[in-house]
């Protein structure tokens, strides 16, 4: 186990190299970063006066090498906007993208899971067939449309709730609602396929012909069982519910991570875009991790090699 | 019983066998039905739509739907919405079916290599797969999107270079398992050359889940396309696109609801029924699968 959890840390710690590296080389050739930083009248010479003093007349193997040796220190270089450093620009918008995922993930769960035990409990009957639609209506709606709907029914109609930013419960709800259809849906699908399976189980139909309580049966023997492999998907949800954040951000001006990400590209501001794709790499495989782990502590037949 | 109904009987189990489950099935036949109105409408966009979809009237700004001449409204530089989506559906299933398609062809030609002579070439090329799993699918297509330059056709470059991956470790999987088969060996010693084998021995053979997975890349790219396009990049205005239509009609959402309506509507629709075809495909292609 531990060693399994020390080769996993390893594989990821070289797969988020390699995503630094590759952003490092698609941004630099994606066009001159010298022109970004100087005011758009400047003469060609001052414009090679900054390029020299970024070092971007070295061989690009030079610029590597100083970019790998800076990021290792921690140092992404500095956001050519705010004149401050990538890290804590992008870190400071954490704490935000953390809480919507959090939020969105408690939805799903809270909603998504006794909605597929429903219908896996009225398995054929009208009521699954509703649940059913639901699930697979929360999978092809789009979360930014949905985030738009959201604005237009409770902030534009019965003006309830502001349309945006970030504070309180009441910013909180609809951002977390919109980023959560998705996770909900599958929840929903993959709880009522494990119970029914459960359900048919040898060990159900003994319980039943025992005499004993149905609701003892559907709780305790039944859902008890089936909630192990329902826990397990957790770890990929939270994976993409990172990704669905950043779009749903965007349509709250909720101020995370996806946020400055999108603002960042629109400003062409590379230090920052660099910072947080590589941030998003090292969170999305912390989350494939814990869900690989998640499957193991919970089901002991699985031995990690 | 003539030769003739015998051979009709016997030929290709599997288009019986998709031919009942669909009359089974009104449900999927109406997506499917739905799927053939859109891209119908969409070829037929110059013959339907009068004029020219980016043709501002600034008299009939913000008309509300059912207005006479339109009938869904129109937009705030007093464009035909209806018009628009019109050809919007040509944008989205562009994209969708051309880069779920080509991204199908170049993963599985590289899952193919890698699964057939394993070693460096396939220890390579999978961890690139890692690196770009590593990735939330959104926020790649974003990146890249926003490196390579935006528009309708690098869109399309931008979903299969992110689609790709996919298909190759689905390809890579199954080729493994196939190339040991006996059939390949038997190919082999009868002097199949290596290209021979791959194509014509393994490939028919691993075709199945691939055609599944594509299906149900259709349906996640045309909503990538309007979730890329809505956040700026993609698609460009003055194009008609269902997402850049609906990220202009963000801007009027306490006026006109109908800009971010419609398109939205057109937009799940199209995703619900072919997503819903890809489930259904998955079921008829695969008879280990129980279907309940």
């Amino acid at each position: 186990m531990g060693r399994f959890v020390a080769v996993r840390l390893f594989h990821g710690v070289v797969v988020v190299f390699l995503a630094v590296t590759a952003v490092f080389f698609m941004l630099r050739l994606s066009g001159d970063p010298a022109l970004l930083y100087v005011p758009i009248d400047t003469s060609p010479e001052e414009i090679e006066a900054v390029r020299e003093r970024m070092g971007l007349n070295d061989p690009l193997v030079v610029q590597y090498a100083q970019f790998i040796t800076d990021a290792a220190k921690g140092d992404f270089g500095d956001s050519t906007r705010q004149q401050r450093p990538a890290t804590e620009v992008v870190l400071e918008r954490l704490p935000a993208t953390l809480e919507l995922g959090v939020a969105a993930l408690l939805i799903a769960m809270v909603v998504g899971i006794p909605l597929g035990v429903f219908a896996a409990l009225h398995h054929g009957s009208f009521w699954d067939r509703i649940a059913s639609l639901i699930a697979v209506l929360g999978q092809a709606l789009p979360n930014f449309w949905l985030g738009l709907l959201l604005i237009l029914a409770f902030s534009v109609s019965l003006n309830w709730l502001p349309t945006g930013g970030r504070g309180g419960l009441q910013q909180l709800i609809m951002p977390a609602i919109a980023l959560s259809a998705a996770s909900m849906a599958r929840y929903a699908r993959l709880s009522r396929s494990i119970m029914l399976d459960v359900l048919h189980q040898d060990y159900i139909r003994t319980a039943h012909a025992k005499g004993l309580n149905p609701t003892r049966i559907i709780t305790i023997h039944a859902f008890k069982n089936a909630s192990i492999s329902i826990v397990t998907i957790t770890g990929l949800e939270v994976g993409r519910l990172l990704g669905g954040a950043v779009v749903v951000e965007n349509v709250f001006a909720w101020p995370g991570l996806g946020r400055v990400t999108v603002q960042a590209l629109e400003n062409r501001d590379f230090a920052i875009v660099t910072f947080a794709v590589v941030l998003f790499a090292v969170l999305f495989t912390m989350a494939n991790l814990l869900a690989d782990l998640a499957y193991g502590w919970f089901n002991p037949q699985v031995r990690y090699r | 019983m003539t030769a003739a109904t015998l051979a009709q009987k016997s030929s290709r189990p599997w288009v019986v066998s998709a031919k009942r489950a669909l009359a089974s099935d009104l449900w999927i036949t109406s997506f499917m039905a739905l799927l053939l109105v859109v891209t119908l409408v969409a070829a037929l966009a110059p013959v339907l739509v009068d004029g020219n979809p980016n043709q501002p009237d600034y008299a009939a700004r913000l008309a509300a739907p059912l207005t006479p001449g339109h009938l869904a409204g129109t937009d705030q530089l007093g464009r035909d919405v209806l018009s628009r989506l019109i050809y919007g559906a040509r944008v989205s299933l562009l994209v969708g079916f051309v880069s779920a398609i080509a991204a199908g062809i170049v993963g599985t030609i590289i899952g193919l290599v890698a699964g057939h002579f394993g070693g460096t070439v396939d220890a390579v090329l999978m961890r690139l797969a890692d690196v770009q799993l590593s990735f939330p699918f959104i926020l790649l297509a974003l990146v890249i999107n926003a490196i390579i330059g935006l528009g309708l056709r690098n869109i399309i470059l931008t979903l299969i270079i992110v689609g790709w991956v996919e298909h190759a470790r689905i390809a890579r999987g199954e080729t493994i398992v196939v190339r040991e088969r006996e059939f390949v060996h038997a190919a082999r010693l009868m002097g199949c050359r290596e290209a021979r084998i791959i194509f014509r021995h393994v490939l028919p053979n691993i075709l199945t889940p691939l055609i599944v997975v594509a299906t149900l890349q259709v349906s996640r790219f045309i909503v990538a396309e309007a979730s890329v396009s809505f956040l700026g990049f993609g698609v460009q205005p003055p194009t008609p696109a269902w997402g850049s239509m609906i990220s202009e009609g963000r801007d009027y959402i306490f006026t006109a609801w109908w800009l971010i309506t419609f398109p939205g509507v057109a937009l799940v629709l199209l995703a619900l029924s072919v997503n819903m075809i890809g489930d259904w495909l998955r079921d008829v292609l695969d008879p280990k699968r129980i279907v309940r």
